[in-house]
């Protein structure tokens, strides 16, 4: 088996086995080739320079610094949305998922002392909190996996009961009492990185290394692409869907814990609207919304762009009605001219009638023109 | 003998007749708990709920038919009954209030026909798009006509409001039916006739069942969703403006937030959600069952706040069961399950 891995190692490149700057290069290359991430650079730079040329208020320290706080619990959903979205599902539970947990760790540091408890009742608080999501990501899991309901539908349904179990443990008001050592971290900066945006950060990596460098992760592709495929090529995708969904409920109680440390309460209404803003970044990141594709980088760099947006947005409409509102606008807009720009950028600019489901294989096909020929000197070998 | 045997199984095993089980059975609960339930102001409060989330229910249920999750009808309701009063109010009209109607259905159609632009068209999911669209609604009419409620409707629309099409004379005073209740009756109608009597109808069915089939016998499908998503955006409409009617005001995020619970009640009434399937009888029976549980909790003593953890236990349950019943059925036919 071994053998013919080696025989082949030029094309499937295992990550032990590096040609250092051979790699590297193909690997630069191999991220130029990603339209859509082109697009949304692009996207990045003009936004950034504009921001950057047109408001004195955009380059200070301390606006950079509001920023980085204000991407990490969104962040971390939309991470938890991506993974989802790429295993060919949707988590419509981030939020509420996120919200609960936060909402049961606030009663479990309350019951050790509030808000004077020790750091270990913070830590204990903390765990609690991860804990349950992970049970309801996992509830998500079997749901999808074991029963077989369309990701959205099961994810619905939780939303809504783990949205009411919030509503009704706390009266739907915003609680608060959570431990000062724990909402503390929320005010530090460490390396003048707020600790918020460090777990942000942490949870980047985290996602990273599930999708790129463990099994699961390539599984979860290959799921998204062809759920029938990964069957038949030996994965059990039961089991899968509920590794995938107990990942995206951990993250989701992680976005709580970020919740928490910003807004030291806990509410089961918070960020009622971050499922679409979640899909959003993900979409816009490049994340395929029928499943397949889609990468971190591409949503990190679809984050900042937004968040970038948002605080220009405020900027810029200080006195003319509420930005929230041209906010919400903003983004649909924005949303279905992504979606709208990907599809051309597939399907080339024109109302040609079009079948099937073609995804980004032609791009790839017109970078490579020398690919054909290849078989053809094969054969005459042969 | 035997066929009406395996009709009546197989009438019994369809999800209207389990969920009028259910809606008998939580009936029976309540009124034993509370004797209140069953009083002709109650029954006729749940009507009255019913009516708006009910022509919701029949938009969403017809893109649901068609294979895709619409999350922006209340979005579409809102801003076009709220654009409707915006014009209405500008225009000093004063005369019927069928007009903010008629106003509110051209505004949903064109809300509704970007849905389904970029539905057929671009082949984007639904939902995807319609998260969009209701952020981009939302956002419109709240930025750009302003975010205050509309009190000053026409005058025909506050009579329309104080019509009743029944009234009934308690001990305790009068109760009575709004005229809008006959709307939705009549759209109720209209809906199923579409659906089963017309080739439009059957397509939708179609659309939902498998899109390369219903392209491959010669149908424009893009034109049919462009059709499809205009009609549920009238639909909409018209679900908006008479929530403006019954409210006796325009308010431009009236009915935000309740798309999950209608999403619930259509597919508590058999729709699947990957299309393919779905009746209007099962869906008004899951929107009943959802205004029963609205209305009724706080008689039996539940407070309000739970409400949503009974609705995500009904809907829970109403999705679960007939997966886990799927299930078993494919297993006995040793079945590949994908």
């Amino acid at each position: 088996m071994s053998k013919t891995n080696d025989s082949q190692a030029p094309r499937t490149r295992k990550p032990g086995n590096r040609n250092g700057l051979a790699d590297f290069k193909s690997d630069i290359h191999a991220l130029f080739d990603d339209r859509s991430m082109n697009l949304l650079v692009t996207v990045f730079v003009i936004v950034a320079a504009v921001l950057f040329i047109a408001l004195p208020d955009f380059r200070t320290a301390a606006n950079f610094n509001s920023m980085a706080l204000q991407i990490s619990d969104l962040g971390i959903m939309a991470l938890a949305m991506t993974v989802s979205m790429i295993a060919a599902g949707i988590d419509l539970s981030v939020v509420a998922v996120a919200n609960l947990s936060g909402i049961i760790g606030i009663q479990v540091m309350t019951s050790m002392g509030g808000v004077d408890s020790s750091p270990t009742a913070a830590l204990f608080g903390v765990l609690v909190m991860l804990a349950t999501g992970t049970l309801l990501g996992l509830i998500n899991g079997m749901l999808v996996g074991l029963l077989r309901i369309p990701p959205i539908l099961a994810t619905l349904a939780t939303m809504t009961l783990w949205g009411g179990v919030g509503t009704a443990a706390t009266n739907g008001v915003s609680i608060s009492g959570a431990s000062r050592s724990l909402t503390d971290l929320g005010n530090i900066a460490i390396f003048s990185i707020p600790v918020p945006t460090l777990v942000f950060i942490l949870a980047v990596i985290l996602v990273w290394l599930f999708l790129a460098h463990t099994s699961t992760g390539v599984k979860t592709y290959l799921y998204g692409s062809n759920a029938k495929a990964s069957l038949f090529s030996g994965v059990n995708n039961a089991t899968l869907m509920i590794k995938v969904y107990t990942f995206c409920g951990l993250l989701s109680s992680l976005a709580g814990v970020v919740i928490l440390m910003r807004t030291l309460s806990a509410s089961p209404t918070y960020g009622s609207s971050y499922v679409l803003l979640a899909i959003l970044v993900a979409v816009l990141g490049g994340v395929s919304v029928t499943g397949g594709s889609g990468r971190v980088t591409g949503v990190v760099v679809s984050l900042i762009t937004l968040q970038m947006l948002s605080t220009g947005f405020n900027m810029l409409l200080v006195g003319h009605g509420n930005s929230n509102f041209f906010k919400s606008f903003a983004w649909g807009l924005f949303l279905l001219l992504i979606v709208w720009l990907g599809y051309m950028q597939d399907h080339g600019f024109g109302f040609k009638p079009h079948r099937g489901t073609s995804t980004n294989t032609a791009g790839i096909a017109a970078k490579k023109p020398t690919a054909p020929a290849t078989p053809t000197s094969h054969a005459k070998a042969g | 003998m035997r066929t009406i045997q395996q009709r009546f199984k197989r009438t019994a095993r369809t999800q209207e007749a389990i969920l009028l089980l259910v809606i008998a059975i939580v009936v029976t609960l309540l009124t034993a708990a509370n004797p209140s339930f069953m009083t002709i102001s109650n029954i006729f409060d749940i009507l009255r709920i019913m009516t708006v989330s009910g022509m919701m229910a029949l938009s969403c249920l017809l893109i649901m038919i068609s294979g895709g999750v619409d999350v922006s009808f209340p979005a579409v309701a809102d801003a076009a009954a709220f654009a409707g009063a915006t014009i209405l109010l500008q225009a000093h009209f004063n005369g019927s209030g069928l007009v903010l109607f008629l106003t509110a259905i051209p505004l949903g159609m064109l809300m509704g026909a970007i849905n389904g632009f970029f539905v057929g068209w671009f082949r984007i999911p639904t939902m995807i798009v319609t998260l969009g669209t209701q952020s981009l609604f939302y956002g419109a009419s709240l930025y750009f006509l302003g975010g205050v409620s509309i009190f000053e409707l026409p005058q025909g629309t506050k009579d329309l409001a104080q019509k009743a099409l029944i009234t009934v004379d308690s001990g305790s005073g009068t109760s009575s039916l709004g005229p809008l209740f006959l709307v939705l009756v009549i759209m109720a109608i209209g809906v199923s006739l579409l659906l089963h009597r017309t080739s439009f109808g059957r397509s939708i069915y179609a659309l939902g069942g498998n899109e390369m089939v219903v392209e491959r016998s010669g149908i424009n499908i893009r034109l049919r969703y462009l059709c499809l998503y205009s009609l549920a955006g009238a639909i909409s409409a018209i679900a908006g403006a008479a929530n403006a009617t019954i409210y006796r005001n325009a308010n431009p995020v009236g009915l935000q937030g309740q798309e999950m619970g209608i999403i619930a009640a259509v597919v508590l009434g058999g729709a699947l959600i990957t299309g393919g399937k779905g009746s209007v009888t099962g869906t008004l029976l899951g929107v009943l069952l959802i205004a029963i549980i609205q209305n009724s909790l706080v008689l039996v003593g539940i407070p309000s706040t739970w409400q949503n953890v009974v609705i995500g236990i009904v809907l829970a349950a109403g999705i679960a069961i007939p997966a886990v019943r799927h299930l078993i059925d494919a297993r006995n036919k040793t079945e590949v399950l994908i």
